[in-house]
Order: structure tokens, then sequence, then C-alpha cells
């Protein structure tokens, strides 16, 4: 009975239902999908077994089928499980989100660790027309990452956090935006989301600020006086009282350039400067509070962030509320040099 | 019994219907106040426990109850796990093949000893135990305290009825260590320590996730697993990671096993209770959504109503 009982499990166990090949499967690292004429089309990245990467067409009028029908050209059975980025036209990020969105996350092949960019000015199935041996998922997740250190202009989350943005009624979601330019593709900013429908996208400066306002990544140049400074560490703290908030930011600063006769081993000329700075923060960061007050996009998430301390729902509370900013620099890296030219 | 024994399988029959079942509608009803709803089910579990320990339903009017609650606990197991592994792992099989398996791998067990039983409850509650460590160090990267807070924001009947689901569903299963003669003592220890897990288990994922999220998950628990990374190469080890929700599900069912047999005395009527019961959660319930809901919806309250009657027998000692 027991060997009986071994066999039947040996022979269960093995698992051999859902057996597949790795030679027949065609793992999927990027789609872009456009909506145009009530028609969604896409294109599939795929790597296989061969060196190639296929590029493959795909139009239907619902997401399932704009899916399914890929294995109408393909000989692979398509594996989402190293989905790396998922590129939207303007058109879907505005009207179609929400169906992607349920479409993407009831799926329990497709990992939702992926990237969801927004692709602004061209249609995203445009980026995957490049002959190219570099995979355009994997492309894009390298400048979305490598960005964050650099002009800090992207948001480098996967979509599970994007999500979350988007389900929270006290918070609103952003996405990073791509665009073809010169044949390359470059980052524009970051995009902007009110529930499931994408609204704008802030320019690279507005972009960088926001990152900082939301505690993701601090990377802003400063240009004065012919001096480039950058702001390369924050610490951001919202206080709240009633309909007022105060943002207090101690930031920490570096001289990236110095053409002017300003001389740097004078400690008060640091003062200066970082007065300067501080002047020069507020003002922007007043253009982008602004900006998002005159939009009442919530992207800093404020109201979420004073209904943690509060616990008092408020609504439009962005556009409502007295906003301070209170900002500290101090620059404690200027590079080798002191300046080029001495006096 | 060794009292490491008596820990493992306190373990193993304290967590089975953690995964898909108490979470998700833990999450569902209290989402930021789960962690409180945690703790006061904590505190029921520990008090049904303790009646647990005070009950005899020795008498033979309640051999059949005894056997419809196993058979319930059965039912729910079983779907529970045909469920997840035909929406996540073997999406094309047809769910009597996942489930056959099983079945007999717990048959098998169900042949030896209970001090093999035993043992290996011990061996797998180290693995099991090492294994939660380990993905809650890797988890903790990325936890954000602030995705819980603040905490009572949610209406007071809905921390409560999310508590009494945790302690309910959490505690019931250890109606089958009655016979062990775990002491009173150490059986609350163990269900504490488990819930303890447990709760660690429920604060990261929602931490992670955060509630908004982990609601509209069917099993936030599993979700959660697809974030590890370990140096940015290991991924999608979500799959093997979840095998520590499996060897829950197989000590239970051993057990309800063990149990049955000791009430339906003849092998073939047990066998073919079994079998029967295996075919009808498979095809009617299993493969019918409108019933599994229900039954997981009400899985609590029918549970309630079992504990119910084995608390009437109190009244009889």
């Amino acid at each position: 009975m027991k060997k009986i009982l071994l066999i039947f499990i040996i022979l269960f166990l093995t698992g051999c239902y859902d057996y597949m090949e790795i030679n027949d499967l065609g793992f999927i690292t990027a789609i872009g999908i456009d909506y145009e004429e009530d028609t969604y089309k896409a294109t599939f990245e795929i790597l296989d077994d061969s060196d190639d990467i296929q590029k493959i067409k795909s139009e239907s009028k619902t997401i399932s089928n704009l899916f399914d029908n890929i294995s109408l050209i393909i000989s692979k059975v398509p594996d989402y499980h190293h989905l790396k980025t998922v590129i939207i036209s303007k058109s879907v990020a505005q009207n179609h989100l929400k169906e992607l969105t349920d479409f993407l996350i009831r799926s329990p092949e497709i990992r939702n660790e992926f990237l969801l960019v927004v692709c602004e000015g061209t249609s995203p199935l445009e980026l995957f027309k490049k002959d190219s041996k570099e995979s355009i998922g994997e492309k894009i997740a390298k400048l979305i990452k490598t960005s964050k250190n650099q002009t800090n202009i992207s948001y480098d989350r996967s979509f599970e956090d994007i999500l979350e943005k988007i389900l929270n009624k006290k918070m609103e979601a952003t996405a990073s935006v791509i665009t073809l330019e010169n044949d390359e593709i470059t980052l524009k900013g970051i995009g902007l989301f009110k529930g499931y429908n994408y609204k704008y996208f802030l320019d690279t400066k507005k972009s960088s600020l926001l990152n900082i306002l939301n505690k993701e990544n601090t990377n802003y140049s400063i240009f004065i006086e012919n001096m480039e400074t950058k702001i390369y560490e924050s610490n951001v703290k919202y206080d709240f009282k009633e309909n007022t908030v105060t943002i207090n930011i101690n930031a920490k600063a570096k001289i990236i350039e110095n053409t002017t006769q300003m001389d740097l081993k004078d400690n008060k000329n640091y003062l200066i400067i970082e007065k300067k700075l501080n002047k020069v923060l507020e003002n922007d960061l007043n253009d982008l509070i602004n900006n998002l007050k005159d939009n009442n996009i919530d992207a800093i998430n404020l109201n979420d962030r004073q209904y943690k301390k509060t616990r008092k729902n408020r609504n439009n509370y962005l556009k409502n509320a007295d906003i301070k900013i209170n900002i500290d620099t101090k620059i404690n890296w200027k590079g080798s040099i002191f300046q080029i030219d001495e006096n | 019994m060794k009292t490491k024994e008596q820990f493992s399988i306190t373990y193993f029959l304290t967590r089975p219907f953690f995964f898909g079942i108490i979470y998700s509608q833990i999450f569902g009803l209290s989402e930021t106040d789960s962690i409180i709803s945690c703790l006061l089910g904590t505190i029921i579990g520990l008090f049904i426990i303790f009646l647990i320990s005070k009950m005899d339903y020795s008498d033979k009017k309640f051999k059949t109850i005894q056997i419809f609650f196993y058979l319930f606990l059965f039912i729910l197991a079983i779907s529970s796990i045909e469920t997840y592994a035909s929406s996540f792992l073997l999406t094309k099989t047809p769910k009597i093949i996942i489930i056959i398996p099983a079945i007999m791998l717990v048959s098998y067990a169900n042949q030896k000893d209970m001090s093999v039983i035993k043992k290996c409850a011990f061996i797998f509650a180290i693995i099991s135990i090492f294994s939660t460590i380990i993905i809650c160090l890797l988890l903790s990267n990325y936890l954000n305290i602030q995705n819980i807070l603040p905490f009572f924001s949610h209406k007071p009947l809905n921390i409560l009825k999310s508590a009494m689901i945790f302690g309910v569903m959490s505690a019931s299963p250890n109606i089958l260590l009655k016979d062990e003669n775990i002491p009173l003592k150490n059986h609350l220890i163990f269900y504490l320590i488990t819930t303890i897990i447990n709760t660690t288990i429920a604060f990261l994922t929602l931490a992670i996730l955060t509630p908004d999220v982990a609601k509209i998950y069917s099993y936030p628990e599993y979700m959660v697993l697809k974030r590890i990374r370990i140096f940015e190469f290991i991924e999608n080890i979500e799959n093997l990671s979840v095998l520590i929700w499996y060897f829950d599900y197989f000590f239970l069912l051993v057990y309800i096993f063990k149990k049955m047999q000791e009430i339906i005395k003849k092998r073939v009527i047990f066998f073919i209770i079994i079998i029967m019961t295996t075919l009808l959660t498979t095809f009617f319930i299993a493969n019918d959504f409108y019933i599994t809901i229900w039954i997981y919806k009400y899985s609590s309250i029918i549970i309630s109503t079992f504990l119910i009657l084995f608390i009437s027998t109190l009244k009889h000692k």
C-alpha cells in the first residue's frame, strides 16, 4: 500500500502538468501601449533563446485581447515575470489607466514591480521602431535609475507604488515621462495624475524639486551669478497648524563651478552664498507649489501628511493651505580648489 | 511529548488560515488598524485556548459535531490550497490533480505514528521560523511605518470584527490538540509566540504594500513576497518563500486525518468520507467562486458556531 502511495505521489508531485521548456518561453521585458481610434495598439519586446530582440505588434479593442493576440504572431509562450517597463501613451494615461491597471494587477503572471512610464509627444510604439541590440525596457529602467543621481527628474518607483497613490484618496500619483528627441529616448520630467487620469508633466526643474519635497531624492542645481551650486542632501519636515503648513528644509550644497571673483577662502562669503541659495530655492519651491495649487494636484501629498498627523479629513487641502517655507542651506563641499583666478 | 514538539504543533495548527483567509479579511476590514485587530485577536485567541483546555466533549453526541467540525476545517484547508495553487502556481493544472498529491501525502503521513509527525513538525517548524526571519529581514528594507498610520481611524466595530476573525480562525484548529496533553501555560505561551510572528508578518505586509493596496489583493502576504530582492539579482523567489504557508496546511490536514480516524474507526468509511469531501470541495466549492467566497466570508461565523457547541460541554463537566 505504502509503495503504491509513493508511486502515485512521485507521479503526481513532479508538477509536469504546467511544465514549460525555457526554449518555449518568450520573456517580455517591455510593453508600449497606445490608444488610437477606439483601438489599443501595443508593441511587446520579447527576449528568447536567440540573440535577437523581437518586437511584436498587437491591436485590439480590449486590453485582454491585446495581450492574447501576441500568441497569433509568436510561437512562444509569453512570460511576464521579467517585465521591466510598461510605456503608455498620453491618451492611455489620460483615459484608460484604470482598465489597464485592473488587467495588470489581476494577472498573476505579471509582477507589479515594473516601472510605469508615460510617453509624451510621440507614440510609445515609435520607441520600439529603432533597431537596437539593447532592450528598450532595460534602457528606460536604467535611464530612470541613473537620472536619480544626476538630474533627479525621474520617479524611480514600481507600478505598485503608483497604484498605492492612486488608491489612496489623499494622495496623487506620479510617474516618469519620456519622449523621443533626435531619435533618442529622453527623460522629460515627472508626470502628475489626478486619480487614474494623467494631467500634465512638470519641467526638469520642478520635477527635481518635487522629488525633494516628496523626500524621494535630492539633486538640484542652482546658478547664482556665475556660480553653479548643487543641493545634494536635504531633510524636509512638514509642520501642520490648521490651514497653515510650514515646510522646513535643511539642505546641504556643493559648489560645482565658480568663475566669480568671490574669495572662497573668506568664510563670510559662504554665508552670502547660502543666503542667496535659500532665496532662490524658496522662490523655485513657491513656483512649484503655486503650479500644483493652480492645477489642484496634491503631488506633494500634503493632505495625506496632514491627515496622518492631525487625523482631519480635508478636501482640497493643498489649494486652501497657506504654505510657508523655511530653508536653511549649508555649503559643505567646494571641490579641490578655492578659485581659479586668485586676486 | 517534549516541549519543543508541543511548540511545533501549536505553531503549525495556529497558522494555516492566515494565508488567504485571515489576512485578506482583516486588511479589508481594519486597514491601518489591522495591527490593533491582531493584538485584540490574540487576546480573544488566548481566551479560546483557555476554553479549549476546559472542554470535555467525550460524550458520544459530540462525536458527530466533532466530525463535522473537522470536515469543515478540511474543506476550508483544501479549497484554500486549490484556489491559491490554481491562481498563482499551476494555472493550467486541474484542481483535482493539484489536490490528489496533497491528500496522498497526508494519507501517507497519517499511517505514521504520532511521534514521527511531531518530530517532523519540529524540523519543519525550525525551517519555517528560520525562513520567516530571513523573509522579514529581506523585506524590512522596504517598510515604511508611515503607511500604517494613523491608528484607531476605522470603525471600532470593524476592528472588533477582524479581531474576532483573527482570534477564532487562529485558535480554533487548536481543538485538534485537545488530547495532546499540552499544559495550558505552555499552550498559551506557544500560541502567543505564533500570533506574534503572524502579527509581524501582517505589520510588514501593511507597512510595505500600504493598506490601500493590501486590501485589494486576495493574497497580500504572497504579493509582498514579490518585493524580495537580494543584491539586485536574486528575485522571483516568492514561489519558494510561500512554501512556509504550505507546511501549516500539511500538519493541519494530518491532524484532521488522525482525529477523524480516532472517531471513525473503520478505515474504509473514513477514506470514503475523505474522498467524497475532496471531490465535493474540488468540483463544487473551489470551482465555484460564489460558494468559495461565501465560505471564506462566513468561515469565522461557522467556526464560532462550532466553538459555541463545544463550549456548551463546559456545563456537562
